[in-house]
């Protein structure tokens, strides 16, 4: 891979998705290892810059720069500079001024990565940016089902719920329909506007619709404080209409996926049954991130330099 | 070597003050000097954005003579007190002011309009600032009327103009940005028009980005209502699809935002039937004030300097061009021609970024069509 960035999965190419995957399914093998480590990325530094709160992205990334041997640096937004008004680029003047070799930047506007991207040397890995993209999530989701699947080629995956404000499903869109599998999307109206025909998907008016068909279903988790305003009128409204309990999923085919980013509102977008359900492939999601971004990391930064093999 | 160069629209010619190629010479032609109804001066109160001094480089640069203000500068230009602190800018260029419609821009109290009309004020706008209140507006606008000053008015409906930093459409879906629908606009126009037709005070419509607010403002000049309207410049060269590289680049910020590709061939398409004019909607900024996620950069962009460019541009009419530049805005605020533009319709021209000049979206943009100098009337 000869990118200085991961920014998202629009335009990636298909060989580049796959070098990743392939990559993080050899990066799991260190992972099984009593010592849990290997010298590729010794004397690198990685920062985290997170300006949204963040326990699993943040800390996935952070342990997979430690399997590698990096050091890392968590850049702690809230006790920074930055909640005394200082701008992104200042803050990220101030970083590379300590000489990083990647910033792994998670922030509430859309861009945020890409303008640092631009404007320094270092490379940029976008865990998040606005109501964009989250490349590395996608990626891990594409990796769980590539293991049950082998292929992503033809297979149908449903994403439910806010479609339109999440990055998690903007990004899973992209990567999966250069994969060659078709995305269904269903929920609410003002989650899932007609405007999304702009993504290669199709809207469907039900979760009945999407469930039916699809090879996995992806329950995206419904923000609390998007309930009671307009846009959506209660939970319990929500978890009638869109949610996946066992009732809901037994409309589905027998082998079908449950997914799910995390954190998860149990009892509003998946039942707690079907969430620790036998369908459930959730924590295999979790142990799949720390592959992923160990595979990230060694290809934007080892990759390329000749450095130690991962093995 | 100097020379004699046509005026347009007569068989007159004049002397030129600058040095001219023989080619240049051939091509060159003397317009009337444009007039932006859409200018946000910097001043008072935004040292960083623009000074008199540069306002005035980039309005000759561009060939204006006169600019009107918009009222947000720091203090609003909102009493009589404000507006005779109007600093005056290098000649031929002028300096107009058009005093707030409503204190503060609040759109709740009326401003003095009789005293602002005394002490200068040409027009009155809550310039990019639409008013809440339809009763407000109909209220000011009755006022107005009976003081003979025209009403600019940027058509939006408020509660959706706060919504989203580009034009909501798939491609907003794509790019992962927060739309602004067209709806914004086009409730905007309707209640502009309706409120039009109801007071009878003569209104023109700034910022038109949407062929539907074309459609609406053609049906109520066909009615007969005293209405007018225009465009930026820029959203004859740019639409949406200038986002589309995924770069986020913020000096594309623009509120209102660029709007589709249909919006923008509507717009040409009456800019050269003549129903629709043209601003340079000069918003100077800070370069720091650009270096920010597109969210977060000030929306706006300098225009002065690439706007008659960019008409004649998109039209490839200079007829057109100062129809929309010059004659109709100067129609709006009663005004003599002011000075002279020594315009070159057929040369290329790219707008770069440089040093001491607000960012402008068009910089990159390759463009046909040259002001060569500024003359006094």
């Amino acid at each position: 891979m000869t990118r200085k960035d991961l920014l998202g999965l629009r335009g990636m190419p298909r060989a580049e998705i796959e070098e990743i995957l392939s990559t993080a399914a050899s990066m799991r093998e260190v992972g099984r290892r009593r010592i849990k480590k290997v010298p590729t990325l010794r004397g690198r530094l990685v920062v985290t810059l997170f300006f949204e709160n963040s326990t699993r992205t943040r800390t996935s990334f952070e342990l997979a720069a430690k399997r590698l041997s990096a050091d890392t640096l968590s850049f702690a937004v809230s006790t920074s500079s930055t909640a005394k008004g200082e701008s992104l680029m200042d803050t990220a003047r101030n970083i590379h001024a300590m000489s990083p070799d990647a910033i792994i930047i998670r922030h509430g506007c859309t861009g945020a990565p890409h303008l640092l991207a631009r404007s320094f040397p270092f490379s940029v890995l976008n865990a998040g940016d606005g109501i964009n993209e989250h490349p590395s999530q996608a990626l891990l989701d594409m990796l769980t089902m590539r293991d049950h699947w082998g292929s992503l080629e033809g297979r149908t995956v449903a994403i439910v719920g806010d479609v339109q404000h999440s990055r998690v499903a903007r990004s899973n869109i992209h990567g999966l329909a250069t994969m060659g599998a078709r995305v269904l999307v269903a929920g609410p109206g003002t989650m899932c506007r007609r405007e999304l025909s702009g993504l290669p998907v199709e809207r469907r008016h039900t979760v009945d619709e999407v469930v039916a068909e699809a090879d996995a279903v992806m329950m995206l988790r419904i923000q609390r404080e998007r309930l009671g305003q307009a846009v959506l009128p209660s939970a319990r409204e929500y978890a009638a209409f869109y949610g996946l309990d066992l009732a809901r999923l037994r409309r589905a085919r027998p082998e079908v996926l449950v997914m799910h980013p995390g954190p998860i509102n149990r009892g509003v977008e998946i039942g707690a049954d079907v969430a620790d359900g036998e369908r459930s492939v959730i924590l295999d999601q979790v142990t799949n991130g720390i592959a992923v971004r160990m595979a990230l990391l060694f290809l934007l930064l080892g990759g390329r330099e000749g450095g130690d093999d991962a093995g | 070597m100097r020379a004699e160069v046509r005026v347009f629209g007569s068989e007159a010619t004049r002397p030129t003050a600058v040095v001219l190629s023989p080619q240049v010479a051939a091509r060159a032609v003397w317009v009337p000097a444009f007039v932006d109804l859409v200018c946000d001066p910097g001043f008072p109160g935004f040292p960083a954005r623009e000074t008199p001094a540069s306002l005035a480089d980039a309005a000759t640069a561009g060939g204006f003579c006169e600019l009107l203000a918009c009222p947000h500068v720091d203090p609003v230009v909102d009493t009589p007190e404000h507006l005779s602190r109007t600093e005056p800018l290098r000649p031929p260029v002028r300096l107009l002011a058009a005093a707030a419609l409503t204190v503060g821009l609040r759109g709740v109290e009326l401003t003095e309009v009789g005293l602002l009309r005394q002490a200068g004020a040409r027009a009155l706008s809550d310039g990019r600032v639409p008013v809440a209140d339809s009763l407000v507006l109909r209220n000011a606008l009755e006022y107005a009327r009976e003081f003979r000053l025209p009403v600019l008015l940027r058509p939006a409906d408020a509660a959706l103009d706060a919504v989203g930093v580009i034009h909501d459409s798939p491609l907003a879906a794509r790019l992962g940005l927060r739309g602004n629908p067209a709806a914004t606009e086009e409730i905007g126009v309707a209640r502009a028009i309706a409120l039009c037709r109801a007071t009878g005070a003569t209104v023109h419509l700034t910022h038109l980005g949407t062929a539907r607010a074309v459609e609406q403002v053609v049906a109520a000049q066909r009615e007969g209502l005293p209405l007018t309207a225009s465009t930026p410049a820029r959203n004859l060269v740019l639409d949406e699809l200038a986002l589309d590289d995924g770069r986020y680049d913020a000096r594309l910020r623009l509120h209102p935002p660029l709007r589709g590709r249909a919006d923008r061939a509507a717009l040409v398409d009456a800019v050269r039937a003549g129903v629709l004019w043209v601003c340079a909607d000069h918003q100077p900024r800070a370069p720091e004030e650009k270096d920010h996620e597109f969210e977060r950069a000030v929306p706006g962009s300098a225009g002065l300097r690439s706007a008659f460019a960019a008409c004649l541009h998109a039209t490839r009419d200079l007829g057109a061009t100062v129809r929309a530049l010059s004659e109709g805005p100067r129609s709006l605020l009663g005004l003599p021609v002011g000075g002279w533009a020594l315009v070159d319709p057929e040369a290329p021209w790219v707008p770069v970024p440089a040093r001491g000049q607000a960012p402008d979206a068009l910089e990159g943009h390759e463009l046909r069509g040259v002001v060569l100098d500024l003359a006094a009337g």
